[in-house]
């Protein structure tokens, strides 16, 4: 196999080539700068400051206690550059000669009219020109306990595709499954995408941030992101670092969820070469509740580990990532039917039948899901002189998926359908300079996978082969830049299936596909004002057509429908125009943006004319084909400081799409949301800091955009729901506690969500307290508030 | 250099992982497991005043569902003003080799089953005479009462009810929901 010798060649390479490294590495390189960043004027600190050694293209943010580290740094001449939006960036030059060298940095506030921001060090390399939000410090900590589709939501523009309580999916623009790519942790996840009531298999307690990229973004991150990307980003491994962590405590009143996230972090001994990492995550839970019921089965429990090593010598980075996701998610006992008549009794009624009522307990019973998911990754890089850092990774993915349906003599029996898919990933990239204003990325990527099933047939064996290479330039000049990108990748894909995937008798059949296309990407931003930048972005984006898409031939059991794939489906192209504008200084800030993603080819289930005709009764019947299809959207958020005290936010978001080929709007695309949120500051104590009272008062709309014909139930109406966060920081001896309560669903309204694939038989969850108590291992994790 | 051994273990665990993983190619297709597939349900009725004369009618759609030809379906022929002892002789899975007979299922988790009729108006009466653990009605067994010669339909249903069983037709989830046209005359 070709590809198995590549990888085998493309790892022994880099073996060779790190052991070269590591023999011209000779001279003292022990060494550390350190220090703050601060206001000229107001000696106020400055956390989020960028600061990069030019010369080794490393680059840091200034934490929140003002502090920046560069570590393990050779003897020799330096240049850093300081740089924060609003201020006049700073060039230092320097030579270091002993282990330790402090160089505080005082910043100078520029004014509006003479005004030359470079912005250049500003934005880390890797990430792309385009619109992106992010979740960090205490918005993700007031988010944690929550799956990630849930969190996500706290983001304009994004939702989330539920099934019942326990599975939530991030949805980005009206986008989801196979169009918005996840990265974990570097590493592209792969699992059974495709399946709308498949969660991701991500442990949000991993990250430090959530960056969410909007719009198409192939370029860099492969074909599929049509919608968007998603990077779960851990802390960065620090050296040279004692024993340190944290312990977060969960627990919700609701579900009688209770979550322990441990870390812990160390190096081997002082100025060691070597650091790691430890993450466990466990979390229980039991049967959600409406305002009026529990719902019957729907605990989950969650167990996560990942070990982070890192060794660093000199300039060469190397990092060994291991983790495990491993879930158990019960399925709403009563969202089981067997026929469409099943789908419009339970519809007919207002609540599900009494027998689907339950109390608070932790049992999972058939109908649930047991998915885990194991991540291997090897990550190095090594600068190249003055030009850049070269990285190159490799990842190995188990996903196993299994499902247990409510079966007859189900004692006797395991799962009904099992899903096995190993994915092997390796890429190359070179961050570069070309000249001082010129900075990019190119690179090599290919991918393995396998996958197999078990059981009921419902997408069958395949292989595939995927490469990619990508290069994108990024050129800045004072208050502009610009940015261009282009990426090829190929696929192939070979299955394995009978003739009649009903029939044993039926001969094996092995159809193989080609796809490829060409992804693009052009971006230009103009600083308006020092604190204001206006930014576009086209992007040209594709995605193959997904297993289940090309080979489905069942009826699909949650959606009481009969689906069919096509195995003539073509690639899906888009083109997305996205144009925004942010202010990120003084009292009123905020960014809004709109889109444009016209989708050709565009893969959706249409409804037959004729029902199928099965033992359980008619099904309607959906075919996979293809349409042109046009999202549009926009997102808005603009935030406004009064005083000290108060501060207060609108979000709001809209998507719109068609189907072109109709003119009618498509369907399951979210409805309009709005939030508005007050915020009051209290003042600081001795023992309790940064204490602040949230109110955010959130409006879902109803979605009135499809016909009564589109749905077998009429969309859910408009819903007014109010969340309460109450968070502090309380300081005991040296040590800070972060501490957080919070109230979801505060009047415990009544309502259902267009976006839960349960809809059609339970409300949504009722009131939810949480509590959340962050305990620091030693020194602590860097403060996130 | 020890550094380098240490490389070069993590990179040969990582090209293990990588060669093993390839290994299974050769692996078969799984058999065919529609467990929960009916292709064959049989009714087999028993003059009451005549125990010689039994009739049994078939619904039989063998290739499953969405494939190929439409089912096959008996018409049942019933004579009138007469009292039938009827039984469901057989739920069968025949796309499977062997063939499944799912009535030992049924009958094994009776407190879970339970087979509804629905005749169109005035046609005919069923009564269920079996009862599960919990004193509810089975349906496997009844007595069918034919008025008048008339003709019409006979929808027959099993719902599987794990764990929800009631007596009633709404819990649970529907295994089989299938029409007989009958003729009493």
């Amino acid at each position: 196999m070709r590809v198995k010798i590549g990888l085998k060649i493309w790892l022994i390479s880099s073996i060779v080539i790190a052991s070269t490294f590591t023999n011209l590495l000779a001279q003292n390189c022990n060494n550390l700068i350190f220090g703050t960043v601060k206001d000229a004027q107001t000696r106020e600190i400055l956390p989020g400051a960028g600061v990069t050694i030019k010369e080794l293209n490393q680059f840091v943010l200034v934490e929140d206690d003002s502090h920046y580290h560069f570590n393990q740094l050779c003897s020799g001449k330096y240049t850093i550059l300081i740089s924060y939006i609003g201020y006049q960036p700073k060039e230092i030059k320097f030579e270091i000669k002993k282990t330790a060298t402090e160089i505080n940095v005082f910043l100078t506030p520029v004014s509006s009219q003479l005004s030359q921001v470079n912005v250049q060090g500003q934005v880390a390399l890797h990430k792309p020109l385009q619109t992106q939000s992010q979740l960090k410090g205490k918005d993700l900590e007031l988010l944690q306990g929550l799956s990630l589709g849930e969190a996500l939501k706290a983001i304009p523009g994004l939702s989330s595709i539920q099934t019942g309580p326990s599975i939530s999916k991030p949805v980005i623009h009206g986008l989801h499954s196979n169009r918005v790519l996840i990265y974990n942790n570097g590493v592209r996840l792969e699992g059974q995408q495709w399946g709308s009531e498949h969660a991701p298999e991500i442990d949000p307690f991993i990250a430090n941030q959530i960056t969410v990229v909007k719009g198409a973004a192939s370029v860099l991150y492969g074909s599929d992101a049509l919608g968007g990307v998603i990077l779960v980003e851990p802390y960065p491994l620090e050296f040279n670092k004692k024993l340190t962590g944290q312990v977060n405590l969960v627990g919700m009143s609701n579900n009688g969820q209770g979550a322990v996230a441990t870390m812990v972090e160390s190096s081997l001994g002082k100025n060691s070469n070597f650091s790691w990492r430890l993450q466990s995550t466990f979390k229980i839970a039991g049967n959600s509740k409406t305002p009026d019921y529990y719902m019957r089965n729907t605990g989950f429990n969650e167990r996560n580990a990942a070990l982070t090593l890192g060794y660093r010598h000199s300039k060469l980075n190397a990092e060994l990532y291991l983790s495990t996701f491993n879930t158990k998610l019960g399925i709403f006992s009563g969202s089981h039917i067997g026929s469409t008549t099943d789908l419009i009794n339970a519809i007919k009624q207002a609540q599900p039948l009494e027998v689907y009522q339950s109390n608070l307990n932790y049992n999972i019973d058939r109908p649930y899901q047991n998915v885990s998911h194991n991540l291997l990754k090897l990550k190095m890089s090594y600068p190249v002189g003055d030009f850049g850092i070269l990285h190159a990774q490799y990842s190995n993915q188990q996903n196993n998926r299994e499902e247990y349906d409510m079966v007859r003599l189900s004692a006797l029996k395991s799962y009904q359908l099992k899903f096995d898919l190993n994915t092997q990933n390796a890429e190359i990239f070179l961050d570069h300079n070309l000249t001082s204003n010129i900075q990019g990325k190119v690179g090599l990527q290919g991918i393995y996978q396998q996958n197999y099933y078990d059981g009921r047939y419902l997408i069958p064996f395949f292989t595939s082969y995927n490469g990619g290479v990508f290069l994108l330039e990024k050129w800045t000049k004072n208050k502009f830049s610009l940015e261009g990108g282009l990426r090829y990748d190929y696929k192939y894909m070979q299955a394995r299936l009978r003739q009649n995937v009903l029939d044993d008798k039926s001969p094996e059949i092995q159809p193989k596909f080609n796809f490829d296309q060409v992804s693009a990407t052009l971006g230009a931003a103009y600083q308006i004002l020092p604190d204001v930048k206006w930014s576009n972005t086209l992007a040209k984006a594709w995605r193959p057509p997904a297993i289940n898409e090309l080979f489905s031939f069942g009826v699909h059991h949650g959606s009481a429908s009969f689906e069919k794939g096509d195995r003539n489906l073509k690639e899906e192209s888009s083109i997305n125009f996205t144009s925004g504008i942010s202010k990120t200084n003084g009292k009123l800030t905020g960014e809004i943006s709109a889109y444009l993603n016209h989708i050709d080819n565009y893969i959706y289930l249409k409804p037959a004319l004729l029902p199928v005709l099965t033992i359980r009764g008619a099904f309607p019947a959906f075919n996979y084909v293809q349409v042109n299809a046009r999202f549009t959207g926009a997102d808005f958020l603009t935030q406004y400081q009064f005083n000290k005290f108060f501060k207060t936010a609108i979000k709001y978001s809209l998507v719109r799409a068609y189907n072109l080929a109709n003119n009618k709007h498509l369907e399951f695309i979210p409805p309009d949301k709005l939030s508005l949120i007050l915020q009051a500051n209290l003042n600081d104590s001795k023992k309790i800091k940064n204490t602040s009272i949230d109110f955010t008062i959130n409006h879902y709309a109803k979605q009135w955009r499809v016909l009564p014909s589109q749905d077998y139930a009429p969309t859910p109406n408009a819903a007014i729901l109010l969340n309460i966060d109450l968070s502090s920081q309380i300081n005991i001896g040296k040590s800070h506690f972060n501490l957080s309560l919070s109230c979801l669903n505060t009047f415990n309204t009544r309502y259902r969500d267009y976006l839960n694939r349960f809809r059609y038989y339970t409300d949504e969850t009722g009131r939810n307290f949480i509590v959340r108590l962050q305990i620091p291992i030693g020194k602590g994790l860097p403060n996130k508030i | 250099m020890k550094t380098n051994t240490k490389l070069s273990l993590i990179a040969f665990m990582a090209i293990t992982v990588a060669v093993t993983s390839c290994k299974k190619d050769k692996k078969e297709l799984p058999k065919i497991d529609e467990n929960e597939l009916f292709t064959t349900i049989k009714l087999k009725f028993t003059d009451q005043a005549n125990t010689s004369d039994v009739k049994t009618f078939i619904w039989r759609d063998v290739d499953g569902d969405g494939v190929g030809n439409p089912a096959v379906i008996d018409n049942i022929i019933l004579k009138p003003n007469t009292n039938y002892n009827m039984e469901v002789s057989e739920i069968l899975n025949e796309s499977a080799t062997p063939v499944q007979n799912i009535t030992d299922e049924v009958k094994e988790e009776s407190d879970e089953h339970l087979l509804v009729y629905k005749p169109s108006l005035n046609l005919l009466t069923v009564d269920i005479t079996d009862k599960d653990k919990n004193n509810l009605q089975i349906g496997l067994s009844s007595i069918v009462k034919t008025n008048t010669a008339k003709n019409g339909t006979l929808q027959v249903i099993l719902r599987h009810q794990p764990g929800v069983k009631n007596g009633t037709e709404a819990p649970g989830s529907t295994d089989f929901d299938i029409s007989f046209n009958v003729k009493v005359q």
